[in-house]
């Protein structure tokens, strides 16, 4: 008999759960059998089949098809025409109204002219024996109830019906004419899918406006009352195309979920898989208010093709069959996608082995590991295009779309990104602009996924589509902006000014006003030459003392970098210390007489302001990422990638002209012939001492270095001494060219005397071709020509 | 087989039985027509009755109640609490048993003395209410309209639609239609039809089965409403 064999252990029917026995025919349910099979007896009531072909002799009458509220369907022939038509016979007692023959007449007139491949043509109407009657297009299928009763719709199956009925509707609403009954029994389906909709105008034949149906006519009508708009149900005299749409939106909710939208009901997305897209569509269909709803079944359409073609491919073609899965792509992952992946994954392992080896003579297969690294991320990419292709195409089954549109789509984009910041990094000696980049990834990417997690939990996932692509484009467009005015001040806006502003202007301590001093020494000559430095950083820290007993820092905090290693034409000669050592006269000139300053003026900005940078840009990258978040993949996430990239791009490319046309940190005169200043020694204070100490270092005046460093405040100065002290040239044996980056003063040993002259300094170098050696401290006599050679090592 | 096509006579194999008495050759077929669907119930009843798990001992017990139904029985006065076939096979079998029951004791006890008290003191055993007759009648029911639709299929050459669509028969809609339609070669719009028609066509032969225990057709709704009662009632077996 069935295929199931008897089952012994309990058994619940799933529909009506009820304990299904043991030795149930077929393992079916015997209580939905008995029930379905109650149901089916419709007989009672409609004409007999002999009264109807007794009332239509020129007709072959079949048998009953139907029966609803107004009356009973049949199937016949015409064999004068030769084709199959629906009978549809109304209830007799429906035409004891007077008014209704006429009625009945010009409706069916008017339906007559609906002439749609989605509207049940009619053929001819009138009345026989009493019997009201029309003949109709028949249609070989079932209606959309007795499809959902048959199985589930899934969401594409359901969205594939949709357009059809739209159509339908926009004929007929085109002419004027109303449906008002929209309901699953009035929606055919035919075998190869094709919606027809029956019964357009019934209700204004029966009844009189928007009271056709009341409770007390037969059960099936008021099943019709729960498809109906409220502005139906209020017996509102002005009903209009809306009441359709609001009657559409039910029956595509009822596919959806299986369940009607009554009281407080939960969007589509919740109870199925359908998408936040197609939610907005039916829940705009269902919108009590007659102005919120749609206007037109024209727009309804609209946004369902729209909403379907988020999900490419499968709603475009209705009742597309879907290709048979094998277990590895019911895991949720197509071949494809897992073939792409590894590919993709295995570039940056083949490229990290090529790279890791960092053989001196570049040999062969590093470059082979190398280069098949790029050949497999390249192949894994083109893959994903192609399988993304196959699967809008259906050839291939459909798991894992999401993960190969990520592929296709966000690596490119931060793979170049990335590439580019890197790139930019290296080729600008500035690491900062790498790290803001990364940052940003890092700030952005996991704030995403939390927001994302967060609105889905707190259900704020049902953000319309329309805000949520304006919210999007606005936050495009200050990213946008945010990185042009960025990369007009070399990535470091919003922070480059006011910190400039804000380093200068110091407190004053004291008596001693020294903002106005440095800000006037910094500012206000604005010359046409830049100071450049060849070196690394260049420490230039101001002290000064108060009256009171301990000294008071006030750091003046800049920076000046290395933007670029090429010797400009013009600037031969010059280094940085020179510049600086303008820099400190002009600082010296400006301050008042009794501010005591030590001559390096230290300033560190770039360290302070890049944290500040970073926290600006994270915070900003993880902002949009909160909001994107909360509107959802992919959006988000391709939000997030365009986003960076903008940014990538932004930061660097005024990066490039920097060195020439870039702002500059310091402007200073034109650099003249500088006469070395004689130093005047003075050690009768340790801030004296100390400056003594260091003017002494700078200009190597080696009898001064020895008088400070012996002098007794020397020890308690040397903590306000930071060792950069650049300019100073040395040569090392086995270094030639090299350049003192740095010098330390030797500890003053208590007592004694030094065995050999010369000065023991700690040596950071520099080589020609710019690469740092590892520093050491070395005894340095000086040698006639004015460099310092190292005599011996200690 | 005189007939392949037992659902011509499914309107009317009780009420031909009744009308006609048990005299006519049709009227006899009938009634053997439905001895024969509804023998499991009974005999799973008697089963029951007997408590000794005697399997065999009970199908020759209910083999000899069909018999004397089929040569003793006169149908020919129209009977009220006959119009049911189920009523009257249930009371048919239970008054048998008594009997039986009785004749057994009495010759024991030596004699054939005539007492009418047949619901005296005698243990029937469990599951012997008519709520157990009635779920196992339901399933005989079911049983012999499913068959009827399987030759029905196949003799159209459709076979192996209804060995797949089986499942779907009592009204299950959530179970997934994909790979039936795959197996079937049809739409998933197509699959819908096919199930829909072919349930209507299952139910339209469950109820000419349940009619052709009736004797007035318009119990039918009744009748399906008291069976469904029986098997949602169901606690235990």
């Amino acid at each position: 008999m069935g295929v199931k064999t008897e089952i012994d252990s309990e058994n619940v029917c799933k529909t009506c759960g009820a304990i299904i026995p043991a030795g149930a025919p077929g393992g079916l349910c015997p209580a939905c059998i008995l029930v379905g099979s109650q149901q089916a007896a419709g007989v009672v009531g409609a004409p007999p089949l002999e009264q109807i072909a007794a009332a239509f002799p020129e007709l072959e009458v079949l048998g009953l098809v139907g029966r609803g509220g107004m009356g009973a369907v049949y199937h016949a022939r015409q064999p004068k025409l030769d084709r199959d038509l629906a009978l549809k016979v109304l209830l007799p007692d429906l035409g004891a109204d007077p008014a209704f023959e006429e009625r009945f007449s010009r409706e069916a007139r008017a339906l007559a002219k609906l002439n749609h491949p989605n509207i049940v043509g009619v053929y001819d109407f009138g009345e026989r024996d009493g019997l009201f009657y029309l003949t109709m297009e028949f249609v070989d299928g079932v209606n959309l109830r007795q499809a959902m009763e048959a199985g589930r719709f899934t969401p594409e199956q359901a969205v594939a019906v949709i357009p059809g009925i739209c159509d339908a509707l926009q004929e007929a609403h085109g002419r004027g004419i109303l449906h008002r009954d929209i309901k699953p029994e009035n929606i055919l389906l035919d075998r190869d899918g094709k919606v027809k909709i029956v019964d357009f105008g019934i209700a204004r034949m029966i009844g009189d406006g928007a009271h056709d149906f009341t409770l007390t006519q037969s059960g099936a009508v008021i099943g019709s009352r729960q498809y109906m708009a409220p502005e139906q149900l209020e017996g509102s005299s002005s009903i209009d195309q809306r009441a359709d749409i609001y009657s559409l939106g039910v029956v595509f909710y009822e596919m959806l979920t299986g369940e009607l939208p009554i009281g407080r009901f939960r969007p589509p997305s919740e109870k199925s898989a359908t998408t936040k897209y197609i939610d907005e569509v039916v829940m705009r269909s269902l919108e009590k208010e007659l102005e919120r709803r749609f206007q037109t079944v024209g727009e309804v359409k609209t946004q369902v093709e729209t909403a379907a073609s988020m999900r490419a491919g499968v709603a475009a073609r209705p009742a597309a069959k879907e290709r048979k899965s094998t277990p590895g792509e019911v895991a949720g992952v197509a071949k494809m996608t897992l073939w792409v992946t590894g590919l993709i994954l295995l570039a940056p392992v083949l490229a990290g082995m090529a790279l890791a080896v960092r053989a001196p003579g570049r040999e062969a297969w590093v470059i082979v590991l190398f280069w098949a690294g790029v050949v497999s991320a390249l192949v894994g990419y083109v893959g994903s295009w192609l399988a993304l292709h196959a699967m809008q195409r259906s050839e291939i089954s459909l798991a894992g779309r999401t993960w190969l549109r990520l592929i296709a789509i966000a690596l490119p984009v931060v793979g170049v990104a990335a590439l580019a910041s890197i790139w930019a990094s290296h080729e600008f000696r500035d690491f900062g602009k790498g790290s803001v980049f990364l940052t940003m990834i890092a700030a952005a990417v996991p704030t995403y996924l939390i927001a994302s997690a967060l609105a889905k939990a707190a259900g704020l996932a049902v953000v319309s589509w329309s805000a949520r692509q304006w919210a999007w484009r606005g936050i495009a467009l200050l990213m946008v902006a945010t990185g042009i005015f960025a990369g007009s001040r070399d990535g470091h806006w919003p922070l480059d000014h006011s910190k400039l502003r804000g380093l200068i202007k110091l407190p004053s301590l004291g008596e001693h006003e020294l903002g106005p001093a440095i800000e006037k020494a910094a500012g206000e000559r604005l010359g046409d030459y830049q100071i450049r430095s060849t070196g690394d950083q260049v420490a230039i820290t101001v002290l000064h003392e108060t009256r009171s007993a301990s000294v008071g820092r006030a750091p003046f905090e800049q920076l000046v970098k290395d933007w670029s290693r090429r010797v400009e034409p013009g600037n031969q000669g010059e280094s940085v210390g020179d510049h600086v050592r303008a820099f400190k006269q002009r600082l010296l000139d400006a301050l008042p007489a009794e501010a005591i300053v030590n001559a390096k003026l230290q300033y560190l900005f770039m360290r302070g302001s890049a944290k500040d940078e970073l926290i600006c840009f994270g915070l900003l990258a993880a902002l949009a990422a909160a909001a994107m978040g909360v509107m959802g993949f992919p959006s988000g996430l391709c939000g997030i990638c365009a986003m960076v990239f903008a940014y990538g791009v932004m930061l660097f490319v005024p990066a490039r002209a920097y060195p020439a046309d870039g702002p500059q940190l310091v402007r200073g005169p034109a650099l003249g012939e500088l006469e070395p200043e004689p130093i005047v020694a003075d050690f009768s204070t340790p801030a004296a001492a100390a400056r003594t100490y260091v003017e002494a270092m700078s200009r190597v005046d080696l009898g001064l270095i020895e008088r400070a460093v012996a002098a007794e405040e020397f020890e308690r100065m040397t903590k306000y001494f930071d060792p950069l002290q650049p300019g100073i040239r040395a040569e090392v044996s086995g270094f030639e060219g090299g350049r003192v980056l740095a010098v330390e003063p030797s500890r003053n040993r208590s007592g004694g005397e030094r065995a050999n002259p010369g000065v023991s300094m700690t040596v950071r170098m520099v080589s020609r071709d710019g690469s740092r050696l590892p520093e050491f401290q070395g005894w340095f006599s000086e040698s006639p020509d004015g460099t310092w050679k190292l005599a011996t090592k200690p | 087989m005189p007939e392949c096509r037992p659902s011509a006579f499914a309107a009317t194999r009780w009420t031909l039985v009744l009308e006609s008495g048990s005299e006519t050759p049709r009227a006899r077929a009938a009634l053997r027509e439905l001895c024969d669907i509804y023998y499991a119930p009974v005999v799973s009843f008697v089963r029951r009755w007997r408590q000794d798990g005697d399997e065999d001992a009970a199908r020759d017990q209910a083999h000899a109640f069909f018999e004397s139904v089929l040569t003793n029985e006169k149908f020919g006065e129209p009977d009220p609490r006959r119009g049911r076939f189920r009523n009257y096979l249930l009371g048919a079998v239970k008054h048998f048993l008594l009997e039986q029951q009785r004749l057994a004791a009495t010759e024991k006890r030596g004699g054939r003395a005539e007492h009418e008290r047949l619901e005296d003191g005698i243990h029937a055993g469990p599951g012997t209410d008519a709520s157990a007759f009635d779920r196992a009648w339901a399933l005989a029911l079911i049983g012999r309209a499913l068959g009827d639709l399987e030759s029905e299929m196949s003799a159209v050459g459709k076979a192996e639609q209804f060995a797949v669509l089986e499942p779907w028969l009592d009204g299950n809609a959530e179970a997934p239609q994909a790979q039936a339609a795959e197996i079937l070669g049809l739409s998933g719009t197509a699959i819908k039809v096919v199930i829909h028609r072919l349930r209507e066509r299952f139910r339209a032969k469950v109820r000419a089965e349940v009619a052709a225990t009736l004797h007035d057709p318009a119990e039918l709704d009744a009748e399906l409403r008291h069976l469904v009662a029986a098997l949602v009632g169901a606690g235990s077996g």
